[in-house]
């Protein structure tokens, strides 16, 4: 169990499981988890979210699991009159395998932790 | 640790909050699905009742009833919840019986066909 960033080993099943932020994490994480983490450091910024059918949808990003669903609430649709169906749509869960990219804030995320943990998982410390 | 718990903890985004509300799924062909969620699981394999697929050509819409639905979850794109204070759709659009739409899909099937068609005899202009 690491009390920095709240993950810890299921003893049951030795998953590394992970509640709160990890990459300020100093510790030994799984190489996909990085992602997830990384993401759920965007929960509650706004996010532009690009899906495979060219759909864009703007809104604040609520909560995402570990395949990378995603799930928005209050969403604006980039291109309104294209979609009508949309307009009466106000919270969405979006499945990972139709994202084809997501539009992060600026300040998204702190890019000097993100670069250290990847050297991290790279080298499989 | 038992299976529910250990997925409270990991699965932070799941549709348990969308369960029996009336929601809209868009799938992976374009196809706009609506009805109440009855059951899901993490592949977001989903069973609708009182489905119903909604068609829409230009401002012309109409409700087909399809009765009770279970999707496979790879063909979901999108899964929404319908705001009830909302209009369904703009003010502008015509609901329109299914036998119309049917017609008007046609007619936009033909047009994007003959467009096809069209730029296919144009070819050998090479007009770049």
């Amino acid at each position: 169990m690491c009390f920095k960033c709240e993950f810890y080993i299921n003893p049951e099943n030795d998953i590394v499981q992970v509640i709160g932020s990890m990459l300020s994490c100093k510790e030994l994480v799984g190489f996909e988890m990085l992602f997830v983490s990384y993401f759920k450091e965007l929960v509650g910024k706004e996010v532009t979210v690009e899906l495979k059918n060219d759909l864009a949808i703007r809104s604040i990003l609520h909560s995402l699991d570990q395949y990378l669903n995603i799930e928005l609430e209050n969403i604006g649709v980039v291109d309104p009159e294209k979609y009508p169906h949309m307009l009466s749509i106000r919270n969405c869960f979006i499945r990972e395998s139709v994202v084809r990219h997501v539009q992060l804030p600026p300040d998204g995320v702190d890019i000097d932790i993100l670069h250290d943990a990847t050297r991290r998982e790279a080298r499989g410390a | 640790m038992s299976w529910a718990g250990l997925e409270d903890l990991f699965l932070s985004t799941s549709l348990a909050s969308y369960l029996d509300k009336k929601l809209l799924v868009v799938l992976r062909d374009g196809r706009k699905l609506l009805g109440i969620l009855r059951s899901f699981d993490q592949f977001a394999n989903a069973v609708l009742e009182g489905a119903c697929e909604r068609v829409i050509v230009g401002d012309l819409y109409c409700d087909i009833s399809l009765g009770l639905y279970v999707i496979r979850g790879e063909n979901v794109v999108l899964i929404g919840e319908l705001d009830l204070e909302r209009d369904e759709l703009p003010p502008h659009m015509v609901n329109v019986s299914p036998a119309e739409i049917r017609k008007a899909q046609k007619a936009e099937r033909d047009a994007t066909d003959l467009k096809g068609s069209m730029r296919k005899r144009m070819e050998f202009l090479d007009l770049d």
